[in-house]
């Protein structure tokens, strides 16, 4: 599954592609000189792949993330998904869109409090109006497929670390996302639970069918996606898997 | 699952929060609710009050006069009055009587007592039957009832009453026939005393007891006398002359219905009664001279118990006898030749147009024949006489010569009857004969018409002179009652006229010059010679009564719609729901921004939540309405708390307003009323008002970036935005700028223009205050850590997050700027509240003496009791009408008024103590100069009488916000004008009342005779003490009069009480608001603490000790408090320095500080309080979350 491009911009490159980000660059002002965290980014991807983004801290991989799931704005370049340009729709344009193709999973997993596991599912569904009977029944099938069906009516309070992310993940899910975007998924786990999401969140990835892109800084994890990327001074330069391996 | 069901969760989990939010919520709707039951219990008291006043009496017929008690019968047969009502009841009333109780050799005096007269049934009418009186025992006899009001104003206790020792004697006025001001009208004995009345029973203020035909929440003087004993002693003198002496002044009427009769029905029964023409003080007589086989004169002559008939009657007669003729006779002093110094004394004049037609159907007519060439007169030119043959004999004169009349002014001012000459030609002399035998005269029939042998002429008319009783019929020249001397003049041939001729004019003018030499206020025709063809008494009085009707015509009889009239004005002078909003408001406000603050701590808090929903795809929109509809639920559970809190915050206002504060009502009248209508606009305005406050913070909200939300944090960097703004250092200069300018300009303005441009000045302080201070917490400040300290720290913390630590701030800044600002508007009397007077006199009678004069003290107080050379006396026409000052709850709708003497105005021109004025339209410097009284003014729409006002008056009780206004008035006793509002007064005695020009009253309200309202300047050195030598003269020799002095400063002082309490109330209010906020300033701090658990973990793990973190956060508490404190008593000290320096202000600087130390101290010890919290939380466990 894996292979490797050369340190060519873009990097990489699909015959059809459903989603593209085109030579995104983001700066920050600051009373120097602007502040250059994204410098001309390029990146394809169809359906059913997936793309870890790995670098150290500050680089700009939650960043890129960001405006890959149109949270923020890139300060030049383009973001196309399933063939819509995504840089000039309005706020409210966007977020109809993030609701129907984009999922998302955070570190710290963001789930309500005050909502059950299934409710805290339901949610991206309930942005456009009440949750259907569908969206009932997907979200259970979500919260089985990632073992919480016992889980259902749990609070997050009662959940564990684990079984948060993996409503988390559910929650990603519920809309038949395009594209899922992970933020350090795996971030706040012990290794093992953390495997087991990763793990969980390929499979789902692949049943599903959608392109997911990862950041995280745990190589383990960033070897089970299909394509690995470093942000190096603000660019995608491929992973030298060696090197890799053998620190890892 | 929706929207309702993810807001319900919410709220149950983040309960806590919630709560906050909701008590945020409960205070505001609390106080809302709380200053609606105030509006709606003040509203419904004074109801109660009027309903209790009044009992079932709904409406009185009143007259000027006296009418016959059996009108009552004739009314109950009325078909309306079977429909619509079931009680109708005569009584007299006099509203200004005056009552002395003499005790161990004291008298005490009670002036402006109503003295009622009334039967057994009265007691009826009362709403609540618990029985007041014992209807075993007749009323009747020496008797009398006060109420408790009167019983202690004249000290008189039940004990007296029970052991029958109380005596009382009670003044009435002694009605005349004559108006009082009219040259014939007496001016003295004008007194009926009612003595050794035994005081049977004492009532307490509550029911009939408190009866009064003027709706005030104070307690009337009321003493009720059986109406027989008063009918007795007035038919000596006013009802002498009526068909029978069982009359009445009023009747009372009671509806079938729990409720007053409908305008439409008052109306119709109105229109239905028929009061004979006695009862409106009219009479016919049937007048013909029979000695010949055709008469000389027959004609049926209306006449009023007046002298003159009233210009109403005047326009319905001649309405309803086109034919008809009319007389006006007036008395010469004196007929002489011209160059004589005295001729023929007391003669009637008679003012008639000649007729030359000799038809004999037309018998009414004036046609004397002239003894000098036998042929009818023609009619004189108006600088012609006519004597007749007597008097031309008499005076030796004949056609040709010259005559000069001299009359009395037909009105008089301060009782002094001015002398006129009129030099006429004498334009022919009409022949008279003298009967064979004199008039005769007896008790039973009155006068005796003489016996003629050769025919009477046109000219031998005694009737063209119309009955004045004392006068027409007395027996003698000598006997005749008339307020000037003339027995000292009569000569014997004058008795012998009045023998032979009785009041047989001795001369004629036309009518036109008659009435211009002897119009008057009150009328200008003393009688109309109606046809005979016209019918008989009866059809003449029906067609008179028809055409009343028609015309509408003001005879002085007036159906007043008494209770309804006095629940209209129970909606209060003040809109008490709106003053006490006003008041609360800075506690609504205060509220307010804490449940904002407490929302944005919510919200902040669930950042991260937010964030999450719009990554996941929640637009703004839905968004919001998920916030709005889980605050909604919060706001309706506060709000549903506040309305329960608000039933008691109002109960503690009324508390506090029968005690406390009781200065603003006068009296502690007030009771709760709490409806479904005052909960439901407090709990949905309440709501409304919270869920806009958060739906104004969350669009803020909404506007932060997700990817910050997603951290958890909600406010966004906008300190680099202000530092690098230079526009916001602009407006604060700009804001000074204007506060500078405005306060300048204020210096050149005065009263509450000058008060509310220095308050504008003040408030554009504060701003600029607050918006330095948020631009301050929003820079970088000093960023070297040399200075650091636990101090800076927590200055530095309160710059984490400027807008919520500048509206913190903001919060205790405006209401201390209120709270010491507010104190610019008290007021302290002065001398321009005054204008230098010391005493503000009243009287029950009139008094018609001028009391400037020493002649004018002489006749009034007796020779030896003049008073001292220094002392000035002005009198001033007092209208009696509703008090339209601020003592008065309710809204006046026939304000008192009081016609301006001369000598007043012009000591308002040239004295330096002047009334201070708050506007005048005058043109010239002189305020007063629209009364001058150099135009008279009709009172219609198009030509309104000019007034002056108190603008506190004007404004709350009348309703009049502009100069220029015109505005209608109605008074119960039938007058009704317009008047336009020429001035306005600021803050002075004579509030309450409409200050117009005497000539003007006198047009308003020409039955108003003497003066009963005086303002003393005693001329001596003012003191404290109450004896004045002035006063002591003027309340012990007219005490018969109920004459009484209050002292002016005095009365200024209780006017402006009123106002000083209001404030006080304010400011309490205000302070309560201050107090909110340093609550709100705490619970804010606690948050603070949670959300910054982890930094303050951080520096408990640096080794900061606990008790070093409790006053970190304590003085960052102080900080916030202080920086309030200081910005808003700034800002109010700024405010109100000019107005102190100028003396304008008195403020109150001890009740200050002891507020703002106590704010200060409580403030403190809440932030002492959220401090302690620190040891609660788990600080070091906070970082390994």
């Amino acid at each position: 599954m894996f292979f490797l491009l050369a340190k060519t911009t873009p990097q990489y490159r699909h015959p059809m592609p459903d989603f593209i980000a085109h030579n995104i660059t983001k700066e920050y002002p600051t009373p120097a000189e602007p502040l250059k965290i994204l410098a001309g980014v390029d990146v394809e991807l169809a359906r059913g792949e997936s793309l870890a983004v790995v670098g150290p801290s500050g680089s700009g991989k939650s960043t890129f993330l960001q405006i890959a799931g149109t949270l923020d704005q890139p300060t030049s370049g383009s973001l196309t998904l399933l063939d819509q340009d995504l840089t000039g729709l309005s706020p409210q344009q966007l977020a109809k869109f993030r609701n129907q193709h984009l999922g998302f999973i955070f570190q710290d997993h963001h789930l309500l409090p005050q909502l059950s596991a299934l409710e805290n599912v339901l949610i991206p569904t309930i942005a456009q109006g009440p949750a259907t009977t569908d969206a009932i029944d997907r979200a259970k099938d979500l919260l089985n497929k990632v073992g919480l069906s016992d889980r259902t009516s749990h609070r997050p309070a009662q959940l564990s670390g684990g079984e948060r992310q993996r409503v988390a993940v559910a929650r990603a899910l519920i809309n038949q996302p395009v594209l899922v975007l992970a933020d350090e998924p795996t971030g706040s786990l012990d290794q093992t639970t953390a495997k087991q999401i990763g793990d969980l969140l390929l499979q789902l990835q692949s049943e599903q069918n959608t392109i997911l892109i990862g950041v995280t800084h745990s190589m383990d994890l960033a070897m089970t996606f299909q394509k690995q990327v470093r942000l190096d001074n603000g660019k995608f330069v491929s992973v030298d898997l060696d090197s890799t391996a053998s620190a890892s | 699952m929706n929207l309702w069901q993810i807001a319900t969760r919410s709220l149950r989990h983040y309960w806590s929060t919630n709560l906050a939010i909701a008590l945020g919520v409960a205070a505001a709707t609390a106080v809302l609710t709380g200053a609606l039951i105030v509006g709606e219990s003040m509203r419904s008291s004074l109801r109660e009050l009027t309903l209790q006043r009044l009992g079932k009496i709904d409406e009185m017929l009143v007259s000027d006069g006296f009418f016959r008690v059996a009108l009552a019968d004739e009314i109950s047969q009325l078909k309306t009055f079977q429909q619509h009502y079931d009680q109708v009841e005569p009584a007299i009333l006099f509203p200004g009587g005056t009552v002395a109780n003499e005790q161990h050799k004291t008298t005490r005096y009670s002036g402006q007592v109503s003295v009622l007269g009334i039967t057994d049934q009265f007691w009826q009418f009362e709403q609540n039957t618990t029985d007041k009186f014992d209807r075993e025992t007749k009323f009747a006899g020496n008797v009398a009832i006060i109420n408790q009001a009167l019983a202690d104003d004249l000290r008189i206790t039940a004990a007296e009453v029970a052991d029958a020792t109380a005596t009382i004697t009670v003044r009435v006025p002694k009605q005349t026939q004559l108006p009082a001001d009219s040259a014939l009208g007496r001016k003295t004995d004008l007194i009926e005393s009612l003595v050794d009345l035994r005081v049977i029973k004492i009532l307490p203020n509550e029911g009939l007891a408190r009866f009064g035909l003027f709706p005030s929440q104070a307690d009337p003087l009321n003493v009720f006398v059986p109406i027989g004993l008063l009918q007795d002693s007035l038919a000596r003198t006013v009802l002498k002359h009526k068909s029978t002496t069982d009359q009445a002044n009023v009747l009372l009427l009671s509806s079938s219905t729990s409720s007053p009769p409908s305008e439409a029905v008052t109306e119709t029964l109105s229109k239905s009664i028929r009061p004979t023409l006695a009862d409106v003080g009219l009479q016919l007589k049937q007048v013909s001279q029979p000695a010949t086989d055709a008469p000389v004169f027959a004609y049926t002559s209306l006449s009023s118990d007046k002298l003159v008939l009233p210009f109403d009657v005047d326009r319905s007669v001649r309405k309803a006898f086109p034919d008809a003729k009319a007389v006006f006779t007036y008395l010469a002093n004196d007929i002489r030749v011209a160059d004589k110094e005295s001729g023929i004394p007391f003669s009637m004049l008679a003012g008639i147009d000649f007729d030359s037609a000799n038809d004999p159907a037309t018998s009414h007519q004036f046609r004397p024949v002239s003894a000098v060439t036998g042929k009818p007169i023609r009619n004189p030119a108006d600088d012609q006489i006519v004597l007749n043959q007597w008097a031309a004999e008499n005076l030796d004169l004949t056609i040709g010569d010259r005559v000069t009349v001299a009359f009395f002014e037909p009105e008089t001012t301060h009782r002094s009857q001015t002398e006129r000459t009129v030099e006429f030609e004498i334009a022919d002399i009409a022949a008279v004969t003298t009967p064979d035998s004199p008039f005769g005269y007896n008790r039973r029939d009155g006068v005796i018409p003489p016996a003629y042998s050769k025919p009477p002429t046109a000219a031998n008319d005694p009737d063209l002179t119309p009955v004045v009783p004392g006068v027409t019929d007395a027996e003698s020249i000598e006997a005749w009652d008339l307020p000037f001397q003339t027995a000292d003049k009569i000569r014997p041939e004058d008795d012998d006229y009045w023998e032979y001729f009785r009041t047989t004019p001795k001369a004629f003018i036309n009518l036109a010059t008659s009435k211009k030499l002897f119009r008057s206020r009150f009328g200008n025709t003393t009688s109309w010679r109606i046809p005979l063809a016209a019918g008989d008494s009866s059809a003449i009085a029906q067609k008179l009564q028809a055409q009343f009707i028609e015309a509408d015509a003001e005879l002085g009889l007036q159906l007043v719609p008494i209770k309804r009239r006095g629940l209209a004005a129970s909606s209060g002078s003040t809109p008490f729901d709106v003053l006490f909003l006003a008041l609360s408001m800075f506690v609504i406000g205060s509220a307010l921004i804490l449940v904002s603050l407490l929302f944005r701590l919510s919200i902040q808090q669930r950042a991260a939540e937010v964030g999450l929903l719009k990554a996941s795809g929640f637009s703004p929109k839905r968004l919001r309405n998920l916030w709005l509809a889980e605050m909604s639920l919060v706001s309706l559970l506060g709000a549903l708390a506040g309305i329960a809190l608000g039933v008691g915050y109002a109960a503690l206002m009324i508390k506090g307003l029968t005690t406390w504060w009781v200065g603003a009502i006068a009296r502690p009248f007030l009771t709760m009323h709490v409806s479904w209508v005052s909960l439901l606009i407090g709990l949905v305005s309440g709501l409304l008002a919270c869920v806009l406050t958060i739906a104004i913070s969350l669009r803020r909200t909404n506007q932060q970036p997700v990817t910050q939300l997603l951290r958890g944090e909600l406010e966004a960097a906008t300190a680099a935005t202000q530092r690098s703004s230079g526009s916001g250092r602009w407006i604060v200069w700009l804001m000074v700028a204007c506060a500078i300018g405005l306060a300048a300009f204020a210096t050149q303005l005065a009263g509450e223009p000058q008060a509310g441009a220095f308050m504008g000045a003040g408030f554009l302080l504060l701003s600029a205050g607050l918006t330095f201070v948020y631009r301050w917490l929003s820079s970088d400040g000093d960023q070297s850590a040399v200075n650091l300290s636990l101090s800076r720290m927590a200055l530095l913390s309160a710059k984490r997050n400027p807008l919520r630590s500048t509206l913190t701030i903001g919060l205790v800044a405006v209401a201390s700027f209120l709270i010491a600002a507010v104190s610019a508007f008290r007021l302290t009397p002065n001398e321009a509240g005054t204008a230098g007077f010391d005493w503000i006199g009243t009287s029950s009678q009139p008094v018609f003496e001028n009391l400037q004069t020493p002649s004018g003290q002489s006749a009034a107080l007796g020779k030896d009791h003049l008073l001292p050379a220094t002392a000035s006396v002005f009198s001033f026409r007092y209208k009696p009408g509703e008090d339209a000052s601020c003592n008065n709850l309710y809204q006046s709708t026939q304000p008192r008024a009081l016609g301006l003497p001369a000598d007043f105005l012009a000591r308002q021109l040239q004295s330096e103590s002047k009334f201070a004025w708050a506007g005048s339209l005058s043109e010239t410097e002189n305020p007063w100069e629209p009364l001058d009284g150099q135009t008279v003014h009709a009172g219609t729409a198009e030509d309104p009488i000019p007034v002056v006002i108190d603008k506190n008056t004007a404004n709350y009780s009348l309703k009049i916000f502009a100069l220029g206004t015109v505005k209608e008035v109605h008074y119960d006793s039938g007058e009704s004008f317009h008047f336009k509002a020429v001035g306005f007064l600021s803050n002075t005695i004579l509030q309450g009342s409409l200050l117009m020009s005497q000539q003007d009253f006198l047009t308003a309200f020409p039955e108003v005779a003497g003066y009963q309202y005086f303002l003393i300047d005693d001329g001596e050195t003012p003191n404290d003490t109450t004896e004045s030598a002035t006063v002591k003269t003027l309340e012990d020799r007219l005490s018969d009069l109920g004459f009484d002095a209050r002292s002016a400063p005095k009365l200024l002082a209780n006017f402006m009480t009123v106002q000083n309490t209001y404030l006080s109330t304010f400011q309490t209010l205000g302070a309560l608001g201050l107090l909110l906020g340093t609550f709100g300033l705490a619970a804010v701090q606690i948050r603070s603490v949670l959300e910054r658990k982890r930094q303050l973990g951080l520096l408990r793990a640096v080794g900061f000790e606990l008790p070093q973190l409790s006053r970190l956060v304590m003085l960052e508490n102080a900080w916030l408090l202080l920086i309030g404190l200081a910005v808003g008593i700034g800002a109010a000290l700024l405010t109100t320095v000019p107005h102190w320096l100028t003396g304008a202000a008195s403020v109150p600087w001890l009740e200050l500080i002891v507020i703002f130390i106590s704010i200060t101290l409580v403030g403190l010890t809440a932030g002492w309080l959220a401090s302690r919290s620190i040891a609660k939380v788990p600080l070091l466990e906070s970082l390994r979350d």
